[in-house]
């Protein structure tokens, strides 16, 4: 039909890259490496790496997790209220004498209870993931809060130590994300990415292909609760303590994450490798302004705008790159 | 008999779409479904295949009731629905859609993908389409995205075939492409059940033809048995004649006319093209050509949709940006797209019809009453929410909208897509009626037919005829034939690959 | 043609009042019960004024929901609180200083709004997202400017929302019915209004029609960022103290609000009496759990279950996959 002049290779080219949604997020975790060896000191050494990824595997684990949910075309913003839950659950639990396994793997399930309530919700009762997992929110959060109003108790030391360690040479929650994204490359090669997609990009065309959709939906939100079990257990690691608003803000900042990730939130488009760079890229902000010297109550400000920034930047950018076919 | 509905009633909130609706198709055997819209054919395809359930009535296969509680239990009884709305998935390569249906697994947990490599290659290449194989869906031209979706339908093998009008965006090699298929299942014993609004086709295709009205089954019938006007007879419930199309054709008031529209040098977005026309005050011009060669791009670039151009309007020149400057300049733009470009469904009829006169160009009060009775409007208040009304009642609201007040240009992009064959004239008329009181009018159709008999009614009238971005031909008067349109949309040396 | 439509509408609109008004009377009777004293015609008057500063908040938030696009406002909390602690700062305290206080607020809500609106139209970011980060960021500036302690003397003038007009109204009540009033027939009788309806509906057929939808969509974040940092005015002048994000709830609820209300989420249709109707059912319900000493986190808890139910109820009727 239409041909067009253009050179094919140069098109297939450009075509390959306008499939790497993640550019952008790279990009910017690069430059911001770049800065921060110049205005972070320490920033190469192992003491600092191991402060930097203790303190923002929750953050990745959970933009793991809400990427699938995104790809797959909902939302959820209940994951915060899930690590805030499984953080005070846990540590309650540790108080109360019980082992540290025992009282993670409790921790896990009531995760993947909390993911499998909002998967009902959407998948089964059709209620939109941005409004159902509002309420769930209130819910969880609600009964982190119950447990434990205020913050407290202390996780057990094995944890710490090790969460806050060297292992093999290299910062020990970097295994628990290699771990995470391992799950991930299995459901790659199952079918569900490929019902993800479609459902991403059209639900109801994804349920005339037979596409399974609701049990699709109820697996990405039980996965996100999953992950935001696991990252709430090294959330624990990293304060030390149970507090029943700590994880709160890591949900929008996951989505955030995403976002500068190359996710599109209407769904069906982006890689989780882009999310996990958009979160590495948020720590790298407040590292930035951390180093910055800026007045500390102006902190929060700063690291606001350079988020907001960052992700019209990646808006921009996916715009003019991404959208060519 | 292979596949049974029985009394198959359905309502869609207070409309009826299906009445007691009985239908049996032998084994073997292609049946045309035929109607208007809003006969309800859509809706019984819908229902066998799964995708709506009905209020009352069974569907049968071989005399047994079958469940048909979701698309994938459909499939598991053989049966398989492709559809006019596409169902792939452009960030999707073409051989995940051909096979996402039955996404063959190994170890019933990863997907193999030599397998679906493997099925893709053969399906396609029984289509003489495998050079698809490696191209993004994106990539593909609207009839080959169309056979790629009968391909998605072919892989699962199916032992009741549901087409749903999908050749009425392909050109006619494919539709050969697509009748020889059709056969050769059919002598497998596959059913077949064929909803196209094409008459030509339902005659090469079909064993017997199934007309439906209002939601009723009017009759089925041998498909020899009855010729055409005998069918859409039985559609409409009128007597139809040839001599209902009467030409009155006049070509030489167009010299001493107006020009209300100069357009020069128009270059298309996609298309090496320039485009100039002078569009006279009072003419129709229908626009015609194969699907996706420029003739939607064209109206929506002289709307301003693609970027700023300079025309001429009315002898002066103005300047369009944006759809707000080509309304103030006198455009208007009717899309075919009803629910996403055309209605606002939670606003009330009236808000619909006043929204450009009232709130955008603010002119007199339109006279709401009068107008949606003119246009044969069926309503209860002007303060019922617009989606209680019928398609081509919508659309007719949504025209309204525009001919009330008075543009200067009205550009119509397939505006009578998927609506029925009254409401259809219904709009013709009111096209004709505003050329006659000096405006000028736009058409682009996907049906040559009906701008065949748009223009035939209307005395200053031309088609033009779009290939790649340009117009390669202008058809006036007794040229006006359908014969001529095809002729001319595939010149020699072009067409298809 | 008939412009008497307005009562006529109502009367349409009375059905999706019913649920709120039902339940309000409800949750009265439930409260008396178990806590007597709660249906007193002045505990009464406490809790609508109460819910008055809520349903001036959700009138921010129902006017962007209703103009479509995915329009939601995640930052309404964040401005209310940020107009709670910063305005008083502006009036110094002195009552002379009001207007200034209002003007100030106003100009900054609607830049807040502004750049809500402009990321969410033009650049095209996701509402959600952007309303979201423009929380953290109006958050951290209300943070820096405070120093992180609000020294809020607040005007005796902004005290006196709080007082009494004749029995148990207070000045409120009175400000919250006038600001739906007054909105109310702006969306119905303005052409701006009108157009919010229509933007909201169908982006496309507006743009097609020759409307300008970005200016329509970017002038509701404005109105909303005002109307928000105007309603934190009121919430602290109420309560008579500030504490850095003391009104961040408040997002949450304006939106249960809207919800509640009957306004449709995807746009084009809503009220905002339905979401005053809705605002007095949230305070109804709160304000019984904390009558019966109900810890926060069993309160948080017990509203996400309603209105978990409320939204299953409302969507059970929703369009399913299969018709």
């Amino acid at each position: 039909m239409i041909t067009h002049g253009t050179d094919k290779k140069q098109s297939s080219v450009l075509k390959s890259i306008s499939k790497m949604t993640f550019l952008p997020a790279v990009t910017l975790f690069i430059l911001f490496v770049i800065l921060n060896i110049f205005i972070t000191r320490r920033f190469l050494t192992s003491g600092f790496m191991i402060g930097f990824f203790t303190a923002n595997a929750p953050l990745v684990l959970i933009a793991i997790g809400v990427s699938v949910v995104l790809i797959g075309g909902g939302i959820d913003i209940s994951l915060g209220a899930i690590t805030c839950l499984v953080n005070v659950v846990f540590i309650s639990l540790v108080g109360n004498g019980w082992s540290f396994g025992s009282a993670a793997i409790v921790g896990l399930v009531i995760a993947l209870v909390c993911g499998v309530i909002n998967g009902i919700i959407v998948g089964f009762f059709r209620v939109p993931p941005l409004l159902a997992t509002f309420a769930t929110t209130s819910v969880f959060g609600g009964i982190a809060l119950w447990i434990m109003p205020t913050p407290g108790g202390s996780a057990p030391m094995g944890l710490i130590n090790w969460y806050n360690s060297l292992f093999l040479g290299l910062p020990a929650p970097i295994f628990i994300i290699v771990a995470a994204l391992l799950i991930w490359v299995a459901i790659k090669y199952s079918p569900i990415r490929i019902w993800l997609y479609s459902m991403g990009r059209d639900e109801k065309k994804a349920y005339m292909s037979a596409v399974p959709v609701k049990w699709t939906q109820l697996f990405m939100y039980s996965f996100s609760g999953l992950l935001a079990g696991i990252g709430a257990l090294c959330l624990t690691g990293s304060i030390g303590s149970g507090d029943p608003l700590a994880g709160l803000p890591l949900a929008l900042s996951a989505i955030a994450a995403c976002v500068i990730g190359g996710i599109s939130l209407s769904g069906g488009k982006g890689s989780i490798l882009g999310s996990v760079f958009g979160a590495l890229f948020l720590g790298l902000v407040i590292t930035t302004v951390l180093s910055a010297k800026i007045n500390p109550f102006y902190q929060d400000f700063f690291s606001g705008v350079i988020i907001l920034v960052g992700v019209i930047g990646a808006t921009l950018l996916s715009r003019k790159f991404m959208n060519k076919a | 008999m292979k596949l049974t509905c029985e009394n198959i009633s359905k309502t869609f909130g207070n409309i009826t779409a299906l009445k007691n609706a009985s239908l049996s198709v032998a084994e073997g055997e292609i049946r045309a479904l035929l109607g208007g819209n809003g006969s309800g054919k859509s809706t019984i395809a819908k229902i066998i295949g799964g995708a709506v359930s009905p209020d009352t009535g069974a569907v049968k296969i071989r005399d047994k009731v079958i469940k048909t509680k979701s698309p994938s239990n459909t499939k598991k009884h053989g049966i398989v629905i492709t559809s006019q709305e596409l169902g792939l998935f452009t960030n999707l390569s073409v051989e995940e859609n051909l096979c996402i249906c039955q996404l063959p697994v190994t170890r019933g947990l990863f997907v193999n993908k030599k397998e679906i490599k493997k099925r893709a290659f053969e399906i396609l290449k029984s289509l003489k389409l495998e050079h698809l194989l490696d191209k993004e869906i994106s990539e593909l031209a609207p009839n080959q995205q169309y056979m790629v979706e009968f391909a998605k339908a072919l892989v699962q093998q199916p032992d009741i075939l549901i087409i749903d009008e999908i050749t009425s965006a392909l050109y006619r090699e494919d539709v050969e492409v697509v009748r020889e298929i059709i056969h050769a299942l059919k002598a497998k014993g596959c059913t077949v059940i064929f909803i196209s609004h094409r008459m030509s086709e339902i005659y090469s295709i079909c064993d017997t033809v199934t007309v439906m009205k209002n939601g009723e089954i009017v009759g089925t019938y041998k498909i020899n048995e009855k010729n055409e006007n005998e069918l859409l007879s039985l559609m409409t419930g009128r007597d139809i004649k040839d001599s209902d199309l009467e030409s009155e054709n006049n070509s030489l008031v167009y010299e001493n006319t107006k020009t209300i529209l100069n357009i020069k040098d128009l270059v298309l977005p996609r298309f090496d093209s320039k485009i100039n026309i002078e569009v006279k005050k009072g003419e129709i011009i229908g626009i015609a050509g194969l699907q996706g060669h420029g003739q939607s791009e064209f109206l929506k670039t002289v709307f301003g949709l693609q970027g700023g151009i300079r025309l001429e309007i009315d002898g002066t020149e103005k300047h369009i940006t944006s759809p707000i400057k080509a309304v103030k300049s006198g455009l208007a733009f009717v899309s075919g797209d009803r629910e996403k470009e055309g209605v606002f469904g939670e606003r009330s009829v009236s808000e619909n019809l006043t929204a450009v006169n009232n709130l955008v160009l603010k002119k007199t009060r339109v006279n709401e009453m009068k107008l949606l009775k003119d246009y044969g409007v069926v309503f209860g208040s002007t303060r019922q929410q617009i989606t209680t009304l019928s398609g081509g009642n919508q659309q007719k609201v949504v025209i309204g909208r525009w001919t009330s007040s008075m543009p200067l240009v009205l550009l119509a992009d397939d505006p009578t897509k998927g609506i029925d064959v009254q409401a259809r004239r219904d709009i013709h008329k009111i096209f004709r009626d505003l050329a006659d009181a000096g405006s000028a009018v736009m058409m682009v159709s996907s049906d040559d037919e009906e701008l065949v008999e748009l223009t035939k009614h209307t005395h200053l009238s031309r088609i033009i005829v779009m290939y790649e971005g340009n117009i390669v031909k202008t058809l006036m008067g007794k040229d006006i034939t359908k014969e001529n349109i095809i002729a001319y949309s595939m010149p020699k040396g072009g067409g298809n690959k | 043609m008939s412009r008497n439509g307005l009562s006529l509408k109502g009367l349409t609109n009375l059905k999706t009042f019913f649920p709120s008004i039902i339940a309000s009377v409800a949750l009265l009777i439930i409260g008396q019960i178990l806590s007597p004293g709660f249906a007193d015609i002045s505990n009464i008057g406490n809790l609508l004024t109460v819910a008055s500063i809520l349903a001036i908040a959700t009138i921010g938030q129902a006017l962007i929901i209703t103009s479509g696009g995915e329009g939601i406002d995640m930052s309404l909390g964040a401005i209310m609180s940020m107009g709670a602690l910063i305005g008083p700062m502006i009036s110094k305290g002195q009552s002379g200083r009001i207007i200034l206080m209002i003007a100030a607020l106003v100009l900054i809500g609607g830049i807040i709004g502004f750049i809500n609106g402009f990321g969410s139209q033009i650049i095209k970011i996701p509402p959600l997202v952007m309303t979201l980060i423009m929380a953290s960021v109006v958050n951290g500036l209300t943070l820096g400017y405070t120093n992180g302690q609000p020294s809020v003397t607040i005007p005796p003038a902004l005290l006196g929302v709080g007082k009494r007009v004749f029995g148990p109204v207070r000045v409120l009540l009175i400000i919250a019915i006038l600001a739906i009033v007054l909105m109310e027939l702006v969306l119905r009788k303005t052409k701006f209004g009108k157009l919010v309806y229509l933007v909201g509906s169908n982006r496309n057929a507006a743009k097609l029609a020759g409307t300008n939808v970005n200016i329509v969509a970017i002038a509701s974040y404005v109105l909303g960022g005002i109307i928000a940092a105007l309603a934190g005015m009121f919430l602290v002048g109420y309560a008579g103290s500030g504490q850095l994000q003391m009104a961040n709830d408040y997002t949450l609820l304006s939106i249960a609000a809207v919800v509640i209300g009957g306004t449709k989420l995807t746009g084009g249709k809503g009220t905002l009496v339905g979401g005053a109707l809705g605002a007095i059912v949230l305070v109804l319900l709160t304000s019984i759990l904390v009558a019966i000493g109900m810890p926060a986190g069993v309160r948080s808890l017990i509203q996400g279950i309603i209105l978990l139910v409320i939204l299953v109820i409302l969507y059970i009727k929703a369009p399913k996959l299969r018709q």
